[in-house]
């Protein structure tokens, strides 16, 4: 396996462990109705920071064991395959975040449209700073899926063209 | 995902082996590329940039057709 393809492996098991939990935290909070709660903000945000801290922490000890497992040759060395995998694997994680992003306005639109026109701003998801904060990890989710996508199939084409 | 291999055939392997029996590691090192795309190389599985091509057939000292061909 070359360095490139242990990092790549670091970075899927790092952001599945960790963004994992971070929204399986988020999904517990808002199903236990605590979206209205007075902490809900500020517990989310605690969780993000602890979150982004321990990601840039196991990223940071795994590269260090896959530099130390790998030799300098070939630690150094990025060819034209792997830049060409890269390459597409970056188009197509741009194309599945476009439909992420478009589909989260879609979805923001209608609900703001229903909220609007129907219930008149008595919706659950009428605009308060939580629902802010919601929509805001909901476009995180966005960019890690994204990211996920991008070295999931950079990995699949290395392992393709081999 | 996996799609047919391109229609150029390479003597690489054959080469190495004539080159002294120079391994994979060897040749990726001489051309700035990875040990895997050497491997993909062999196997069909990849075509190399026309750069990389010449680098390839420089290392061994014959022409590049030597190296690679068309099969179309």
């Amino acid at each position: 396996m070359s360095f490139r393809e242990k990092h790549l492996w670091i970075s899927v098991v790092a952001s599945v462990a960790v963004w994992g939990w971070y929204f399986w935290f988020l999904i517990r909070h808002v199903a236990a109705g605590r979206l209205v709660s007075d902490h809900f903000t500020g517990d989310v945000s605690l969780a993000f920071m602890g979150s982004l801290v321990v990601v840039v922490l196991v990223e940071v000890v795994l590269t260090i064991i896959a530099t130390a497992t790998t030799p300098k040759s070939e630690r150094d060395t990025r060819d034209e395959r792997e830049i060409l995998a890269s390459l597409k694997a970056s188009h197509i994680a741009l194309m599945a975040l476009i439909g992420l992003v478009f589909c989260v306005s879609a979805g923001a639109y209608f609900a703001g449209l229903v909220d609007d026109t129907l219930v008149g701003g008595a919706a659950v998801f009428s605009i308060t700073g939580e629902i802010m904060v919601l929509l805001a990890n909901v476009l995180l989710a966005c960019l890690v899926l994204a990211e996920l996508v991008r070295a999931g199939v950079t990995l699949m084409l290395l392992r393709a063209l081999r | 995902m996996t799609k047919a291999p391109p229609p150029i055939r390479n003597r690489i392997r054959e080469l190495r082996f004539h080159a002294g029996e120079m391994t994979q590691a060897d040749l990726a090192t001489r051309i700035g590329m990875t040990r895997q795309t050497i491997v993909a190389m062999e196997q069909g599985k990849y075509s190399p940039s026309l750069e990389a091509a010449f680098r390839i057939a420089a290392v061994f000292g014959v022409p590049i057709t030597e190296v690679f061909q068309w099969e179309g």
